[in-house]
């Protein structure tokens, strides 16, 4: 019997040199709820909510009504509001520690991947000390140590993704390290910063974005198990992972309390795999290289 | 009979309908419990481990204390035959049972508890409370007189706890002792697995005859609050104990389940208040204390932080308490509250210092909720939630200005006086057992009155006072008193009502989470 | 296998414990507090707490202390935890079989359905099906697991009396007994790493299947499935090895939540607790444990990379 041919459409996909694949609806859709919920989340001060630490708007527990459309929480507090203000921890916890991390954990990777020889070795076995640490140990440690804040929570997260992204990232660069222009680069005697910046970044650059919108992702949900061990940003601050650890303990005389916060990390998290996957088509990189 | 009332405090009718009584007829031997605690301990040896709730049931199972209260309210002894004193109260004689052994076939004689009590006062961890004993002294075979160095009248009270077990010689002498107790008491040590199980069995030859009913009994530490509760209801355990007042109301509901509380109970329970360092800016100003008093709404707290359970506190004893008084203690009044604030910012400025607790999901809640209360009455609060050991810690050495705190609930209140006298108020940045640095001179005098008088009326009066002084000086602001509950399957009984081995009635089974299974049998 | 990559990568695992073991030193004991506070709770005084220090030790500095910890780890001996006085190589013999089978049943569960799913989605790359399972794997990763614990043990605990709602017996007591136990810990913990792997798996079978010699297995004719398990799995399966590889020092995070929800008695809850209560030679165990584990299982990683591919064997050797 016959093979049937490989879907065009997955082809180009997986080969993006020979024509590009239009980023499609999901797309947009999940880049409009993240540019939704990172607008709401920059302009949550200015908004018509109430105040998300306000206790008693309501008697306790409160499912959703139209005055408060997502209900309130176990003290009484607005969950709309709380949900648009744990946002924000949520968005800045999850973007800023994986761009620390894509940071330091590149810079490392590319250098690593580029020159190769001894730099490469303690790098990489620098990484994997690092890997070899329970990250959970690390996180408590250091939040432990410097105090449960927005600042310490990224920090902690994100010096946990300098390994992972190192190893992505090296790996993506020893690929093309030895591709034509690279070598012909070297050939004609350019330095290696130019090489670097020139040749090496504009092709690493998007593997290694399309693995930060997941990274983010995995990030997002990091700080709820931080909340879960009361290691995150100090209340009554509202996380998404607060929130819904909060809501576990009435999970059966008040659900939403979980839910909601559940369903806009559950949306987020998403939004940004589909982001990630579309991008990562688009430009063709295998993600299988670690 | 059953006298223990289920569904108290909260004033749930349902709950009088259920059978929470215990099964009438006698009670059957044999049969196998598995009880959830609400912790693991660190061990089994009384003058090594700290014994939390979870300790002194543990520990109520392998060991006797000397003494025990009783329903009465007064100290009876228990592994002891008699407890005296001089007329003075500068020494104890007490003379244990004779024909006692331990699990291992040795005796239990003067020599093994003057071993205990000897290695208490070579502790770290307990001598601190027994800095009034001035030698052990073996009396008689059976005998040891305590000698003070000033009256003590309350001793005796300390024998119904961490101090009054017996522990074999052996094991205080064996390095792995506290892995290993030996004791006098219903059931054998057979094995300890941390953080999984401690299995004990039935004591053949125990000194109480027929006791106890039960054959084994397996304890597992269950520490999130949540899934003990759901291991009750699937069935995967028999008993346990809680404080969580969401698995109090559910269970007073549900039908599948026998719930005690002692919410009606006599005698001292836990206090829940925020602890204030009195020796810190701006808390070291009573204007700004009285301020955080009149902004607190407890009963909104209880309400909705605690499921309406817990009953009022105004002051170190609850209602139920023989100390129980009117101590004044300002109610919920914001006007008040914000007259002081001003008054106070008008001198010195605003108002601001750091409110902490530990990472327990409920009690965030609660001082998430206090935090709006206090900030109505132009209070502001930062939040920060700290680890148990360094909550602890810097309790101790003032590194704090308002923690939610638990505490208070000694059987005697004398027993409180390292945490009220001002002899252990020591400055910020040492340790200091009076953790709220409060210093004040008549509640010295109380609490010397309350160690030294022999007079019941004397030393209620004493007592009473104290709270009084607190009242006016709020180092503390009170919140609630603990409840306490135990949940069992319907077919444990025993659970309410036991006997002392003197015929007369004990103290409600379950008082702050005390809780003896050498009387619980199965139907 | 070349002996002397054997000998080169077991020389790597002495510098890698080192480092980890003294950074956990070094971490630990930046925490404020220390053991005698967590024995002595509230009623700790000046006095008690130097006695107690002196008789732990840890009046002496921290280099002392570690050189002395080092030179007792070298002969096996994992010292007694400050806390219990319990031997921490007894401690972790104890728990270490919880948390092993844990972690083995739960990769076991993601793998079960993540290869399946990964054949079927890369059969058909951005069909329907590939869509909807990659996307529904994904929203198992959005759910944290203490709710997701918390929501099975309300199920099937609870509502349905399927499954114990906590607790462990051992294998070799009661098989049944201990399967069932381990059920809903190994389900919580295995969604989130089935979405990884189903990722992982189906990004890379769609590249090799693009691979010249998959074309021209097509070419002789071969059946599509044929082509899928017996050309296209094998060689995916590295990135498959070495995420499971990679997992482990993350997963033991992980477990901690998952034998905190369900009172397992595991690595996980022994390092935190350990943590919590400042038993630093207990958290000193734990830590080199999962990081000799980690070693190990990328050594394993390393040589099953061999066994897949015969050309990587050839290539890592003379790298």
């Amino acid at each position: 019997m016959p093979e049937p041919q490989p879907d065009p459409a997955s082809a180009d996909v997986e080969h993006g040199s020979t024509g590009r694949r239009r980023l499609g609806l999901l797309f947009w859709a999940s880049v409009g709820w993240l540019g939704l919920i990172a607008t709401l989340a920059a302009t949550a001060d200015w908004l018509p909510i109430p105040d998300p630490t306000r206790p008693g708007v309501a008697p306790a527990r409160q499912p959703p009504t139209l005055h408060h459309l997502l209900g309130v929480d176990v003290l009484g507090r607005d969950m709309l509001s709380r949900t648009i203000h744990g946002a924000r921890v949520s968005l800045v916890v999850g973007f800023s520690s994986i761009a620390f991390g894509l940071l330091v954990g590149g810079a490392v990777g590319v250098l690593a991947g580029y020159f190769r020889g001894r730099f490469e070795a303690i790098a990489m076995g620098t990484v994997d000390v690092l890997l070899a640490f329970p990250a959970l140990v690390f996180a408590l440690a250091l939040v432990s140590f410097l105090g449960p804040s927005l600042g310490t929570v990224t920090l902690a997260i994100g010096v946990l993704s300098i390994a992972p992204i190192a190893r992505i990232i090296r790996a993506s660069t020893l690929a093309f390290a030895q591709r034509e222009f690279v070598l012909a680069a070297r050939t004609v005697g350019a330095r290696h910063r130019r090489i670097i910046v020139n040749e090496i970044l504009p092709n690493v650059i998007p593997a290694a974005v399309s693995f930060a919108l997941v990274a983010v992702a995995v990030a997002i949900v990091s700080e709820g198990a931080l909340a879960f061990l009361g290691l995150s940003v100090a209340a009554p601050t509202p996380t998404w992972g607060s929130m819904i650890n909060e809501g576990r303990t009435v999970l059966q005389d008040a659900p939403h309390i979980s839910f909601v916060p559940s369903a806009a990390m559950f949306l987020t998290v998403l939004a940004l795999n589909f982001a990630g996957d579309s991008l990562r088509a688009r430009f063709d990189v295998g993600e299988g290289r670690l | 009979m059953a006298t223990a009332c289920a569904g108290g405090g909260g004033g749930n009718k349902a709950a009088s309908t259920k059978a929470n009584k215990d099964a009438s007829g006698p009670p059957k031997a044999g049969g196998r419990l598995i009880m959830a605690t609400e912790a693991e301990v660190d061990g089994f040896d009384p003058t090594k481990n700290r014994f939390d709730i979870t300790g002194l049931t543990y520990a109520e199972t392998v060991y006797d204390p000397l003494a025990a209260y009783g329903k009465d309210g007064k100290v009876h002894p228990y592994l002891a035959e008699s407890i005296d004193h001089s007329p003075d109260y500068t020494t104890w004689t007490i003379k244990v049972r004779s024909g006692v052994r331990f699990h291992d076939g040795d005796p239990l004689n003067a020599d093994a508890v003057k071993a205990t009590l000897d290695a208490h006062l070579r502790s770290p961890l307990t001598s601190p409370a027994l800095a009034s004993i001035a030698s052990v002294d073996k009396a008689d075979d059976m005998t040891v007189a305590v000698k003070m160095k000033e009256p003590w009248t309350a001793f005796p009270s300390y024998l119904t706890g961490q101090v009054g077990y017996v522990v074999s010689p052996k094991t205080l002498n064996d390095p792995n002792g506290s892995r290993h107790p030996i004791g006098t008491g219903p059931f054998t040590f057979k094995e300890w697995i941390p953080g999984n199980h401690f299995i004990a069995a039935k004591n053949p030859n125990y000194w109480q005859k027929g006791l106890p009913y039960l054959n084994e009994i397996e304890y597992r530490p269950i520490v999130e609050v949540q899934s003990r509760a759901s291991s009750l209801s699937a069935g995967t355990i028999d008993i346990l104990h809680t404080t969580d007042p969401d698995t109090i109301v559910a269970f007073r509901k549900d039908k599948n389940v026998k719930l005690v509380d002692d919410a009606t109970s006599k005698g001292e329970h836990e206090e829940s208040f925020f602890m204030l360092d009195t020796a810190k800016p701006p808390l070291d100003d009573v204007r700004v204390r009285k301020a955080l008093a009149y902004a607190t709404d407890r009963r909104t707290v209880v309400n909705t932080v605690y499921a309406g359970i817990l009953p009022d506190a105004t002051g170190p004893f609850d209602k139920n308490s023989p100390y129980a008084n009117d101590s004044g203690y300002p109610s919920f009044d914001l006007d008040k509250a914000k007259a002081l604030v001003a008054e106070y910012e008008n001198e010195k400025g605003p108002i601001t210092f750091e409110l902490g607790t530990t990472n327990s999901a409920k009690n965030l809640q609660a001082v998430q909720l206090v935090q709006s209360q206090w900030k109505d009455a132009g209070i502001t609060t930062t939040l920060k939630q700290v680890d148990q050991s360094q909550f602890i810690l810097n309790a101790l050495v003032g590194n704090y200005s308002a923690y939610l705190w638990r505490q208070f609930g000694e059987p005697d209140p004398d027993g409180d006086v390292v945490w009220w006298s001002s002899a252990t108020a020591k400055p910020i940045g040492s340790l200091s057992l009076n953790f709220a640095r409060n210093k004040d001179p008549e509640v010295d005098t109380a609490l010397a009155t309350g160690r030294h008088s022999g007079d019941p009326a004397e030393r209620k009066a004493a007592y009473q006072s104290i709270a009084k002084r607190f009242a006016e000086d709020v180092p503390y602001v009170w919140i609630g008193t603990t409840v306490w509950a135990v949940a069992a399957k319907p077919r444990v009984q025993g659970i309410t009502t036991w006997k002392l081995p003197d015929g007369s009635e004990g103290i409600d089974s379950l008082l702050s989470g005390r809780f003896l299974l050498s009387h619980v049998w199965t139907s | 296998m070349n002996a002397r990559y054997l000998g080169r990568k077991v020389l790597l695992l002495v510098p890698v414990l080192f480092a980890v073991s003294a950074l956990s030193f070094l971490l630990l004991n930046l925490l404020p507090g220390d053991p005698a506070i967590a024995i002595l709770g509230p009623s700790a005084t000046e006095q008690s707490v130097a006695a107690l220090r002196h008789d732990l030790d840890l009046d002496q500095p921290l280099p002392v202390r570690y050189v002395r910890w080092m030179g007792h780890t070298v002969t096996g001996d994992l010292g007694r935890s400050y806390v219990s006085n319990q031997p921490t190589v007894e401690a972790v013999r104890q728990r270490l079989p919880v948390t092993l089978e844990l972690l083995l049943l739960s990769q076991l569960l993601a793998l079960a359905l993540a290869i399946p799913l990964a054949l079927l989605a890369a059969s058909k790359p951005n069909g329907l099906l590939d869509r909807a399972s990659t996307s529904t794997a994904f929203a198992f990763l959005a759910i944290p697991n203490f709710m997701l614990g918390v929501l099975l043990i309300y199920l099937f605990a609870v509502r349905v009396h399927l499954f114990p709602a906590t607790g462990y017996t051992p294998f070799h007591d009661h098989p049944i007994e201990n399967l069932r136990a381990m059920a809903l810990p190994a389900v919580t913990l295995g969604v989130a790493e089935l979405a990884v792997y189903l990722r992982l798996l189906r990004s890379d079978l769609i590249a090799t299947l693009q691979q010249d010699y998959i074309t021209m297995a097509q070419a002789k004719g071969m059946s599509r499935n044929h082509i899928l398990l017996r050309h296209a799995l094998r060689p995916s399966a590295f990135s498959l090895v070495t995420a499971a590889g990679l997992n482990l020092g993350r997963l033991i995070g992980g477990a901690f939540v998952v034998e905190y929800l369900f009172a397992l008695p595991g690595i996980g809850s022994l390092t935190v607790e350990s943590i919590f209560k400042r038993d630093y030679i207990v958290v000193q165990g734990t830590v080199l444990l999962v990081a000799v584990g980690y070693v190990l299982a990328n050594f394993a990683v390393d040589v099953l990379y061999g066994v897949l591919d015969p050309r990587v064997r050839h290539a890592r050797a003379t790298a």
